[in-house]
């Protein structure tokens, strides 16, 4: 595969001749084509373009140019300009996703969301608030804790991704089993379509007014529409927080307590179950773990006589299943570094990390686990693999799987990677799970689109073939393109 | 860190967890001014991939942003004073690259 290095990018690149018409739009300090700024945005937080960009080089293309609008208004402008000279648009928050969902495939044009900031209402009565897509996800959260209220999604990349990222890539926060992923939580959106207009869905909790047009924007990745506002559910700080650690003798011990949780209509904040790697990783020195060597992280949160029922009936079904409650420095330890990510030092000292995360239901988690484990174990010996589930349904769970590599050569990670994803993506859809349950689709998922919507991937196309006809938001991402089923991998 | 090209390179992979200690006064800032960016932006420089002309440097000279954002790195980094210590040892340049870039469709 031909690599593009910063200097043979930068060497090629002539500024597009509309920058000067667009600057007329944002004005000048708001359109960059320099090329130091350009590298900057032909990123995200893939592990590909990390390993890529460590190098000096271009994970795809450089963008033609950034630009960043000041307001939905602005937005439409740039939008219906770029229709004119037939640029394609990439939308743009913190790039803090994972799956290349903003990587210039092709010189496409960034737009920037974040001067699109500002908390614009919290209503008190309704329990909602209103933001602008752009704003960091943080801030927000903090904005709102400072009137006593949360929004109750709680992203690992919670510092370092916009509620519109949210938004777009169909997120899911760390208290997700009792506040909901974000599809749960959106209420209203406010979006800029490909051909400039604005579609305003005001916010209500139901309605029976044909199919959700709100959920063709959550998770849309941008190919629909770029959301410029968002109104979101939020719920009052809750009155107190228990955490608990528990040693169980087994992952089917652990998935059945877990499962008998969900379906006993009890809501805990945060349950997190750990595989004996991940578990042998966050209990070095606590007895109890040497013969029960799964660990479970349970929060429960709200009112506190409620939380104390809830945890209480919680501990009583972790126990039947063979659980022992133990010190709490694994819990401690996750609250203080849930907002971290770990995959900094590896890709800073020429190693190699990937994560996949899947869903299934209950009947079906046992036979992944182990058959994904086996899978990658089978495929090279230097792949360190683990798992745990971290977000919880009624129905099944999240699994969320840590691939690691060490300093080899590129082209090698990069096969084996591959293959990695190859064989736990297929036998996720075999087992009638889903490929992707809160990281998106964005470019690397491309290849298993058709096998994850069957027909359904020719409806999304319809959809797009309507709405943007020329192909210029987003294009190549989420399987929409017919080479980007088989072009799409790392 | 052992040496200031470790600390760029070990920012520069980091997501930036620390970007939320950055003020929204003004509407938000650039990508390139977060810690991580001018880390890679700096790496580059000191590993001879790009040029630090007035451009770059320009651009590296913005560390009001990662400044803020000192205190809030879960790892106890300081980007900013590394960055500008980098932009003090350059010697200024006379070439600015962006007036040499063709006009055309890219």
């Amino acid at each position: 595969m031909d690599r593009l290095t910063l200097k043979s990018a930068a060497a090629t690149y002539a500024k597009p001749r509309w920058a000067a018409a667009l600057e007329k739009i944002t004005g000048e300090s708001n359109l960059f084509c320099d090329i130091p700024t350009l590298w900057i945005y032909s990123r995200d937080r893939s592990p590909f373009a990390n390993f890529r960009i460590r190098n000096g080089q271009v994970p795809k293309t450089l963008p033609s140019a950034v630009v960043r609008p000041a307001d939905a208004g602005e937005i439409s402008e740039v939008v219906k300009f770029a229709r004119r000279h037939a640029i394609a648009i990439i939308p743009y928050g913190a790039g803090s996703g994972v799956l290349g969902g903003t990587l210039p495939l092709a010189n496409e044009l960034v737009l920037d969301t974040k001067r699109l900031n500002r908390l614009l209402d919290i209503n008190e009565v309704d329990g909602t608030a209103t933001v602008e897509a752009g704003m960091n996800g943080a801030q927000f959260e903090k904005a709102l804790n400072e009137r006593g209220f949360t929004a109750g999604h709680f992203p690992q990349s919670l510092h370092m991704s916009t509620v519109g990222g949210w938004v777009a890539c169909r997120g899911a926060g760390q208290a997700s089993t009792r506040y909901g992923k974000i599809e749960d939580i959106v209420l209203g959106l406010e979006v800029v379509l490909p051909d400039g207009r604005l579609l305003r869905i005001r916010p209500v909790s139901r309605r029976s007014t044909g199919p959700s047009l709100k959920d063709l924007f959550v998770g849309s990745e941008g190919i629909f529409g770029i959301v410029t506002q968002v109104t979101l559910r939020i719920w009052r700080l809750p009155e107190t927080r228990h955490g608990a650690t528990l040693a169980f003798p087994g992952v089917t011990a652990g998935f059945d307590a877990m499962r008998r949780i969900m379906q006993s209509e009890l809501r805990p904040a945060v349950l997190r179950l750990y595989d004996e790697q991940e578990t042998s990783q966050r209990t070095k020195g606590i007895a109890e773990f040497a013969s029960r060597p799964v660990l479970a992280i349970l929060e429960f949160s709200g009112p506190k006589r409620l939380a104390d029922l809830e945890r209480d009936m919680a501990l009583d079904i972790c126990a039947a299943s063979g659980a022992v409650r133990t010190q709490n420095t694994p819990y401690d330890d996750w609250q203080g570094h849930r907002f971290t990510s770990s995959s900094a030092p590896w890709y800073a000292n020429g190693r190699y990390s990937d994560t996949i995360e899947i869903i299934g239901n209950w009947s079906a988690l046992p036979r992944m686990h182990a058959a994904m484990t086996q899978a990658v174990q089978s495929i090279s010996s230097q792949i360190q693999f683990s798992a745990h589930w971290s977000h919880f349904y009624p129905e099944g769970a999240c699994q969320y799987m840590t691939l690691r590599l060490p300093a080899i050569a590129e082209d090698e990670a990069l096969s084996l990677l591959g293959q990695v994803w190859q064989r736990v993506q297929n036998s996720c859809i075999e087992m009638d799970g889903s490929i992707s349950h809160h990281h998106g689709i964005g470019l690397f998922r491309n290849p298993w689109m058709r096998g994850e919507l069957g027909t359904g991937l020719d409806v999304m196309r319809e959809i797009k073939l309507q709405l943007d006809p020329e192909n210029l938001f987003v294009p190549g991402k989420l399987g929409l393109d017919d080479a980007s089923e088989i072009d799409g991998s790392i | 860190m052992t040496n200031e090209r470790d600390l760029l390179r070990f920012c520069a992979c980091c997501p930036a967890p620390c970007r939320s200690a950055i003020t929204i006064d003004g509407g938000g800032v650039p990508e390139t001014q977060t810690p991580s960016s001018l880390a890679l932006i700096a790496l580059a420089v000191l590993e001879g991939r790009i040029a630090p002309d007035r451009q770059v440097l320009a651009i590296l000279r913005r560390t009001g942003p990662a400044r803020q954002c000192v205190a809030a790195c879960p790892y106890g980094h300081d980007i900013a004073t590394a960055v500008e210590k980098l932009v003090a040892n350059t010697p200024e340049p006379t070439r600015a690259t962006s007036d040499e870039y063709a006009t055309g469709s890219p």
